[in-house]
């Protein structure tokens, strides 16, 4: 079964007088349990894409179907909860709240929807990428590690059914890049979840099940 | 190098319309108050010094506030002969003239033919008069009097009214004196008469309060101000003293520059106010330039140039600020000028002084300076790596040497205070409890932003904000002293203003009279009383009143006054006016219920000469501190020839406006009694028939006590207030302006560093209307109880302030208060509204863009 399915997806900018295609006509599906690469160079459209299917902004044409649901035709409600309950993200600056501590990064997509067990998920997820001992520190006292652990434990916290990763890796280290990757990859196993990555990391895309090249908006291969 | 710092500093301020128009409006806002009033006080004291010969009728005035004797006449002319071209005299003193229909408290001035030596007095009928005018219709049982008198008591020329024991005819109603600016203010109306017709009213009598002036015109070459200063250096009686007519005009201006000095600390309030406001501005924009300064840093460009030219453009800007002030100043000030013309019967000629326009731009270009330097020392400090990052999320480290930086700007706006309020204890007072307001803000913000986690709440948006606020201190901590800050100035002018009004309006206490009477003779004082109880009032407080000199403190004489060209400050002023003045004293057993021992003790008893001790005063604390004086120093008196040493044994404190005979010295009982006096008193509480039929009675039977209506002097002093109220207003307003923009600039900081944790919010599900809400929780808190503190701090300040200057302790709430409260904060919140509302509009996939750069 489709976990995502992409059709003649289409999205342009306005620069000035003129009009920029960064998604042209773009066709893909993923099904449950798949791990897809989405390589690309600078400018390919790689993060508009990750945008689209996040449902973070609206595509000029084409679907976007998650679990059969069109996210360009949803209202934005029911967008807001698509995106809380079926979507998890990591972003490659982390993003995490500043002021929030591990525990409370965690428990954040929870809170919103109002789940009255979101302080526990939240440890429980924390534990599992083994930050247990890290649950009171904000963002400042953590390395860049640590930090990507908490923005994966807030991504699976409230089990999404797909995962989207743009260069999760990128800000960190080589080694400790591998070992945050080992712990996604891991989880993603174990979840038997949906995972889009987006990288430039050659090696890393050859660990997810498939490869998308994006060039100038449309895919080169699939 | 330096024509590509210029070119780089002045592009950048005009590629950045917005920042550059914000920064200029609260300059303006910020110059252009202290501008306008200096400009004004200028413009008057030029005015007035242009006139300043026919503000004093001569040249040079030798005057005491008591008659002259022959001796003094003689000094006096012998002084005079060499030096003047012509010499006129003239008294003044109160009295009450009544006609049949009723009577008022009069300012008799009796004046010889050659009234005035300069300027002229212009009468309905007889026109313009001056040196060689003769005065026909003056002399021989007739008098001119004002247009008040005539108004008040309905006197027509060739009516009929009694002074002392005389009658006279009235011949003419003076218009316009050029000697009497600002009549309005006046509490008795001027009455002119001649010193011969003076004699016959039998008014002058011993102990009378009489100014006694001779003027005097200059021969040609002679100093006026040389010659004052020599009269003053040379005479053995201080209580005489020498006015030169370039002092005349200073003294008269003093009257606007009172105020002005009150009006120029509101004004600094709106210049601290559009400082704050300046601030958290330049934050916004040194935020947003992060990167361009991170990428001039990675091109090679210094540091210490990068941090410089930033700050010369907030140099530029508050330069431009400055003398956009002196255009605005410049065109608007001649409104201004033809009001105070309106209200005081005074032609005022506009002009912004170089000085003013001067010190305007080096304001404006110093603190641009100095704002913007502290903050983009700190940018410069960062490695250019994290210059890189997110504007908002960049951590901008302090440490106290960058809060050291503010120095200047601190010194500065001290330094105004003083220049401002023409007082190092007003300026001071001022500049400590802004100062000590910041602190007492700063600790009760982090004390409370501490504790607000510990507050549980099912509701995300509130539990977000409060994390915010207690997770963020250093960004909450300066909102949190600056929206305090702001809320307090506010509130505090018009507080004030209420205080000292219902203060003028209705003392506390019960025993404020209805009506004052003074001039009261030894021999009359048992009769005065005795006709008050006949028409059925009570004669309250009776007091002697003795007129005296200070000659010795510690022994050692009083020294001289200070040059006229030393005295810049009001304590150089109060402390002179306390060395170098005659003044009356009383003495009695026990204090009155407006005054209070704060140091030392009361009188042990009446003096006893056997005892061999000195005799004892107390002094108004005040007048002490002034002089210098402490509890236990000896002071020497002359009180009419008399030579009285005396102890002060202690200190009083005490309430002016309690409108009871109070004095400065208060000596023992038994030893001034022998020493000629009058008396003074008061007549309690009357209904105004009552009052009226008084009046009558004593005025019937002692021509020569002067009364004076409490309550109309009231309602005087609550006009002038409310001429004076108006100005204030209008400065509060300028305050409250800018007051509104400092919050805006706050908001828009605050929702720019929120930035990024909206737009993760809304990428994690959040809908645009949570992200607001925790916009308008976090901000809302923040300013409702930033506000309530600043008004609560307001509150008590004006209460210290009331209870220092009216001894009063008043615990009422001004519910204006509670408007500056949910003002600022509705302010607070339409502001954060307004520049959140965009922010949470942003799509979240900016995140992800952002994640590409």
């Amino acid at each position: 079964m489709d976990t995502l399915v992409v059709n003649r997806l289409r999205k342009s900018f306005r620069q000035g007088e003129s009009e920029i295609a960064v998604i042209r006509d773009l066709a893909f599906s993923v099904t449950k349990g798949e791990t897809v690469a989405i390589l690309g160079k600078s400018g390919s459209g790689k993060s508009t894409l990750l945008s689209l299917l996040a449902g973070l902004d609206a595509p000029d044409a084409g679907e976007v179907l998650l679990e059969g649901v069109d996210l360009a035709k949803l209202p934005e409600e029911a967008l807001l909860k698509i995106r809380n309950e079926k979507i998890g993200i990591v972003f490659q600056q982390f993003h995490l709240f500043p002021e929030l501590t591990a525990l409370e990064n965690a428990a954040i997509p929870l809170e919103l929807r109002g789940d009255p067990e979101a302080e526990a998920k939240a440890r429980a997820a924390l534990e599992a990428v083994g930050l247990a001992h890290r649950l009171g520190h904000t963002p400042d006292r953590l390395s860049g590690g640590e930090k990507q652990r908490v923005a994966i434990a807030r991504a699976f916290v409230s089990e999404p059914a797909i995962l989207l990763a743009d260069e999760p890796s990128g800000n960190l280290d080589g080694k400790t890049g591998e070992e945050v990757m080992d712990l996604l990859f891991r989880r993603v196993r174990e979840r038997g979840m949906t995972l889009i990555l987006v990288t430039h990391d050659e090696a890393l895309a050859a660990r997810c099940g498939r490869r998308v090249v994006l060039d100038h908006g449309s895919i080169v291969t699939s | 190098m330096i024509g590509l710092t210029f070119r780089r500093v002045f592009r950048s301020v005009f590629r950045r319309p917005r920042y550059a128009t914000g920064f200029l409006v609260a300059g303006i806002l910020g110059l252009s108050g202290n501008l306008y009033l200096d400009s004004l006080e200028g413009s008057i004291r030029s005015s007035l010094g242009s006139k300043s010969r026919e503000l004093l009728t001569a040249d040079l005035s030798i005057s005491v506030r008591r008659l002259t004797t022959a001796a003094d006449r003689a000094k006096i002319d012998g002084f005079l002969k060499p030096i003047a071209e012509e010499t006129t005299r003239s008294l003044d003193l109160f009295s009450m003239l009544s006609t049949k229909t009723g009577s008022r408290l009069v300012m008799l001035e009796a004046i010889e033919g050659n009234y005035p030596l300069v300027g002229r007095i212009t009468l309905a009928r007889g026109g313009p008069i001056e040196r060689r005018t003769p005065k026909a219709g003056l002399g021989q049982g007739r008098i001119w009097i004002d247009r008040d008198v005539r108004d008040s008591l309905g006197l027509a020329i060739g009516g009929h009214a009694k002074l002392g024991d005389r009658d006279f005819e009235v011949t003419d109603v003076i218009l316009d004196d050029t000697a009497d600016t600002f009549r309005s203010f006046s509490i008795a109306p001027q009455i002119m008469l001649t010193v011969e017709d003076l004699w016959t009213t039998n008014l002058v009598r011993k102990g009378s309060t009489v100014a006694d002036r001779t003027y005097s015109v200059l021969k040609a070459g002679v100093s006026s101000k040389d010659s004052a200063r020599r009269w003053n250096a040379e005479t053995d009686d201080v209580a005489i003293r020498a006015t030169p007519a370039e002092e005349a005009s200073e003294q008269i201006a003093k009257l606007t520059s009172r105020l002005n000095d009150y009006l120029g600390l509101v004004g600094l309030t709106t210049l601290f106010l559009a400082l704050i406001g300046i601030a958290f501005l330049f934050q916004t924009e040194l935020r947003r330039r992060v990167r361009s300064i991170g990428t001039l840093r990675a091109l090679g460009d210094s540091n210490r140039r990068i941090v410089l030219e930033i700050s010369a453009e907030a140099m530029v800007l508050g330069l431009v600020a400055g003398l956009a002030s002196i255009g605005l100043v410049h065109f608007t000030l001649p409104f201004a000028a033809r009001f105070v013309a309106e209200i005081s019967g005074s032609v005022i000629t506009p002009r912004v002084s170089a000085l003013s326009a001067l010190l305007t731009v080096g304001v404006g270009a110093f603190f641009g300076f100095f704002i913007a330097y502290p903050f983009a020392a700190r940018i410069g400090r960062l490695k250019p790596n994290a210059l890189f990052q997110d504007e908002a999320n960049l951590e901008i480290p302090s440490r106290l040497r960058d809060e050291l930086q503010f120095l200047p700007l601190a010194a500065l706006f001290y330094g105004l205070s003083i220049y401002h309020a023409h007082s190092w204890r007003v300026g001071s007072v001022f500049f400590g409890l802004a100062f000590a307001s910041a602190i007492a803000l700063f600790a009760i913000g982090r004390f409370l932003f501490g504790r607000l986690e510990r507050f549980r709440t099912r509701g995300l948006a509130l539990k977000l904000a409060l994390r915010s606020l207690a997770r963020n201190p250093w960004s909450s901590l300066s909102g949190f002293v600056a929206v305090g800050l702001g809320a307090m100035l506010l509130s505090l002018i018009p507080d004030l203003q209420g205080i000292i009004e219902s203060e003028i309006e209705r003392p506390e206490g019960s025993t404020v009279p209805s009506l004052f009477l003074f001039d009261i003779q030894e021999d009359q004082f048992p009769d005065v009383g005795k006709t008050i109880v006949e028409h059925g009032g009570k004669f309250a407080f009776p007091t002697p009143l003795i007129r005296a000199r200070l000659e010795t403190i510690r022994g050692k004489p009083v020294e001289k006054a200070l040059d006229f060209a030393e005295r810049s400050t009001r304590e150089q002023e109060e402390e002179e006016r306390s060395r170098n003045r005659g003044f009356n004293l009383t003495y009695r057993d026990r204090l009155l219920d407006s005054e209070a021992i704060t140091k030392g003790r009361s009188f042990s008893g009446r003096f006893d000469p056997a005892a061999g001790k000195p005799a004892e005063v107390t002094l108004e604390r005040q007048y002490a501190d002034r002089l210098g004086v402490q509890v236990g120093d000896r002071v020497g008196f002359d009180v009419q020839g008399i030579p009285i040493e005396a102890e002060v044994v202690g200190l009083r404190r005490v309430r002016w406006s309690s409108f009871q005979p109070n004095f400065f010295v208060v000596f023992q009982p038994g030893v001034l009694e022998d020493a000629p006096k009058t008396f003074l008193g008061g007549v309690p509480a009357l209904s105004e028939a009552k009052k009226r039929e008084i009046q009558s009675a004593i005025v019937a039977k002692f021509p020569n006590v002067s009364i004076m209506q409490v309550d109309e002097m009231v309602r005087k002093i609550l006009k002038i207030f409310d001429q004076m109220g108006l100005a204030i207003r209008i400065t509060a307003i300028l305050s409250i302006v800018t007051g509104i923009f400092v919050i805006f600039s706050i908001a828009r900081r605050q929702a720019l560093i929120r930035r990024r944790s909206a737009l993760l919010l809304r990428t994690v599900g959040a809908a645009a209307r949570d992200v607001m809400a925790i916009f308008l929780w976090e901000f809302g808190i923040l300013s409702v109880i930033a506000s309530a503190f600043g008004v609560l701090f307001s509150v008590t300040i004006a209460r210290i302030i009331a209870w220092v200057l009216f001894d009063r302790l008043d615990f009422g709430l001004n519910p204006g208060a509670f408007l500056v409260i949910g003002g600022v904060g509705a302010i607070a919140l339409g502001a954060v509204a307004l520049a959140a509302s965009k922010l949470v509009r942003e799509k979240p996939w900016r995140l992800l863009q952002e994640e590409d750069r």
